[in-house]
């Protein structure tokens, strides 16, 4: 049985005086964190309703000490939300609307972390703090918990100040609030659950090559490619099970002991995709006659070797590269309509169940409806929507020869629970 | 050249100026133009019955056999917007994209009837993706169309592909905008082009069917919003609106550029020339329309109007301005109509454009109709859609 785990919260500044404990009566937040004006407030609550205060270095992922106990503090996440939502007018390359996310840091700091770590992801509020809305405080507490961490519970001050006094906007975000940290708790068990995808990317995050390897997450993500992250050192022959494709993005020599697991992997089948020097840890391989405007691609064993031309230099490009040289055939599912929403599926680690989360960067229910084709496998379906304790049974249609489950409108966040045969 | 097509001008002037010029259109008609046999059938829905069903409407044709045995055969298939984009919940195959069913059964019969090496062809929306991946995109298990025959390839026509260079294709005789085109290899390579269209109203053009289709052979490296300034781009992105449609900058300069760059900015006045233009350099040589399902007021799901249609039609012919004109007559319209009639109110007609270059005839009189009749399958789109202007001019527009 896991252990509960924190449900922190940032004390407000404006929680100080004699009731402000009171505030936590009927809240999960269970352990309190604060910025150092807010601290002696925060000391003070903790004490009062018997709960944790946590003193806590919060770093940038690539500034953080993975050797020191969790849970790990991540402070360069951003602010999730939808461009259009936060009134800016910028897309991706595609035009697709862009979003601010931080799935990609919490799949990346729980492969640098060891097993089991607590991940808090955290970032620096939206200017405009009075543009705020209830949601988007959801979607932050949504968001972390769908890729397997916390994010601090936080209010901006007027709605602090109006949350102490029962009324207004804030009033209604700190309920709002509880409600979902209430309704997310039963649904901690699937914190441990694993990336669902078949593309494997390697990397020591670290030094040079951390913006290159970090952004191919990063635009990935954007890019609704599927991925599994893996530090270098952590990488063995257990890393490329079920996998398709493996992105080694350093261009570093292999270490030996990896080597050894990426040549088996391509024997077997694999595509890896790899500069020169990490490449020449395949040996030998024969040229296809494939053309590709920038790789070589060789044959070796019973798979694929993919060879820049040049040095990797585009992020956005090698993630959608790596993902069209694996086939976009291995996808495990795919959402249609879907706007500025992203979804991540996970799986248990032994067992027959998946979560897909559903997360919505506009705030907003989508006008549009959403379908999500699901694998072929997959005999009953749940939708775990908030508010309600109990999932619905989800219909699974037949549609020309796919099966795909119709998303009800959803504003912040919902979880598909597909039970498969 | 009518003045018309230089200088913008209002509605009544203008159809007053063309009824006196006799070029409004409507019962004007070529008699060199053209006439060829069109086979229409019924039927209900996707799935194993369509290759019997287009078998049948080949043989009604006299057999596809003469056409393409021995021959690569190229299929340009519609596959409009992006995979992801759905209106409602409904596939996107069943609404702005070629149904794969209806593909898969042409390429077998083609395959069937001796094509040596057969090619699907599309230029994918906003991407340089290979064409299967695109289809992985929008659900599709494209390796059923891989199988579908013998030496089945797909190609995403926006990129050079699996060719070295773009190829050109002259308009016969000069153009209406463009003089030529530079092209993806397939096209040039292909002894027999086969346009697989869907039945669909269209934002600019009225209807789009096998002739519009062929908008989208052009490679948007040369002729994309994002297209390269003296040669293609090396990466295809952007769609075909600043080029073709407004014709705010010209293609690539690598390529043919426009015969008169004072002509009209209009896309509704452009857009159909250039379709005539593309039909004439790249000729279509077997049309078949997936009017099964379909969309009435637009193209797309962009199109505010668009609504999902089931006409439970197919239409082939062998030849695509005949084939147009039938499928528009089932649609409920005149495709006699001329430009600024219904269903072109706001724009020129293709079918008259096409039928004045001597592409085909348009005058149903002259058109041979086997399979089921017109008047008995027709499916009227405009009770179904207010028909596309209303986004455009923000108003009911269909009288």
């Amino acid at each position: 049985m896991q252990q509960r785990s924190r449900v922190p919260m940032f004390w407000p500044a404006a929680w100080s005086g004699d009731q402000a404990a009171s505030m936590l009566a009927a809240s999960p937040v269970n352990c309190l964190i604060a910025e150092p004006a807010a601290e002696p407030q925060a000391r003070k609550a903790a004490a009062a309703k018997g709960i944790e205060f946590l003193p806590l270095r919060w770093s940038a992922w690539s500034e953080t000490d993975w050797s020191k106990p969790s849970p790990f503090a991540i402070s360069d996440g951003v602010w999730p939300g939808a461009a259009a939502s936060q009134n800016r007018q910028e897309g991706g390359p595609t035009g697709a609307p862009w979003v601010d996310a931080n799935g990609w840091i919490v799949q990346l700091a729980r492969a640098l972390a060891p097993a089991d770590s607590e991940i808090w992801i955290n970032s620096k509020p939206p200017e405009e703090l009075r543009a705020i809305e209830t949601n988007q405080y959801l979607l932050g507490l949504a968001e972390a918990h769908a890729y397997g961490a916390r994010r601090p519970v936080w209010l901006a001050p007027h709605h602090a100040s109006e949350a102490l006094e029962g009324k207004g906007e804030g009033a209604a975000a700190w309920k709002s609030i509880n409600a979902l940290l209430a309704w997310l708790e039963p649904r901690q068990l699937w914190r441990p659950y694993r990336p669902v995808s078949s593309l494997l990317v390697i990397s020591d995050f670290a030094g040079a090559n951390e913006y290159m390897a970090g952004e191919v997450l990063n635009l990935a993500a954007r890019q609704h490619i599927a991925f599994t992250p893996v530090h270098t050192r952590h990488a063995s022959a257990d890393s490329f099970a079920d996998m398709r494709a493996a992105l080694y993005v350093d261009p570093q020599p292999v270490p030996a002991p990896l080597a050894a697991a990426m040549k088996a992997f391509v024997q077997s089948g694999g595509l890896l995709i790899a500069m020169k020097a990490p490449a020449s840890a395949i040996g030998p391989a024969k040229l296809t006659g494939e053309s590709h405007p920038r790789f070589d691609l060789f044959l070796s064993g019973n798979g694929r070797l993919a060879i820049p031309k040049q040095d990797f230099d585009d992020p956005w490009i090698l993630a959608r590269d790596a993902h069209l040289l694996m086939s976009r055939r291995w996808d495990s599912i795919r959402l249609f309509n879907a706007g500025s929403m992203l979804a991540f599926h996970a799986a248990a680690p032994a067992g027959r169940t998946s979560i897909v989360h559903l997360l919505n960067y506009t705030c907003r229910a989508s006008a549009n409806p959403v379908s999500l084709q699901i694998p072929s496998g997959v005999r009953a379906a749940r939708l775990h929507t908030p508010g309600h304790a109990v999932p619905a049974a989800a219909a699974i249609q037949r549609r020309d020869g796919r099966n795909e489950i119709d998303i009800q409108p959803y504003a912040v966040y919902c979880a598909l629970e597909l039970i498969h045969s | 050249m009518h003045p018309a097509i230089k200088h913008p001008i209002g509605r009544r002037q203008w159809l007053a100026s063309a009824a006196g010029l006799g070029l409004s259109g409507r019962a004007w008609s070529n008699p060199a133009a053209p006439a060829s046999r069109v086979s229409i059938a019924r039927c209900e829905d996707y799935g194993p019955a369509i290759y019997p069903t287009l078998k049948t409407m080949f043989d009604q044709l006299g057999g596809i056999a003469g056409l393409v045995k021995g021959k690569t055969v190229g299929i340009k298939v519609n596959l409009t917007g992006g995979p992801r984009n759905r209106i409602g919940n409904i596939p996107i195959e069943r609404s702005a994209y070629t149904h794969p069913d209806v593909v898969g059964a042409a390429v077998r019969l083609i395959s069937e009837a001796g094509a040596t090496c057969v090619r699907i062809l599309e230029g994918c929306y906003s991407c340089g993706d290979p064409l299967g991946e695109f289809m992985y995109d929008a659900g599709w298990d494209p390796m059923a169309l891989v199988n579908a025959g013998r030496r089945v390839e797909l190609e995403n026509t926006n990129v050079l592909g699996s060719g070295k260079r773009y190829h050109r294709r002259m308009t016969p005789g000069g153009g209406l905008i463009f003089p030529g085109f530079d092209l993806n290899h397939a096209y040039d390579e292909s002894d027999v082009i086969v346009s697989i269209a869907k039945m669909k109203e269209h934002a600019t053009c009225g209807i789009t069917l096998a002739m519009k289709n062929m908008f989208g052979i052009t490679p948007v490296t040369i002729y994309g919003d994002q297209a390269g300034k003296d040669e293609p781009s090396p990466d295809a992105t952007g769609g075909r609106g600043v080029v073709m449609h407004q014709g705010r900058r010209g293609p690539s300069l690598s390529a043919p550029q426009e015969i008169d760059p004072s002509s009209s900015r209009d896309d509704k006045w452009r857009v159909p020339r250039i379709v005539v233009d593309l039909c004439a350099a790249v000729p279509i040589h077997l049309s078949i329309i997936d009017g099964i399902d379909g969309l009435a007021g637009g193209e797309g799901s962009w199109v505010s109007v668009s609504k999902h249609v089931r006409p439970r039609l197919l239409v082939a012919g062998l030849n695509p301005v005949s084939t147009d004109a039938v499928s528009a007559a089932l649609m409920g319209f005149d495709p006699m109509a001329g430009h600024r009639q219904i269903p072109f109110e706001q724009c020129d007609s293709t079918l008259l454009l096409a039928e004045q270059r001597g592409l085909g005839t348009r005058d149903l009189r002259r058109i041979e109709v086997a399979g089921a009749a017109i008047e008995q399958a027709k499916f009227d789109f405009r009770s179904a859609s207010p028909g596309p202007w209303r986004r455009v001019r923000g108003q009911a527009a269909n009288p």
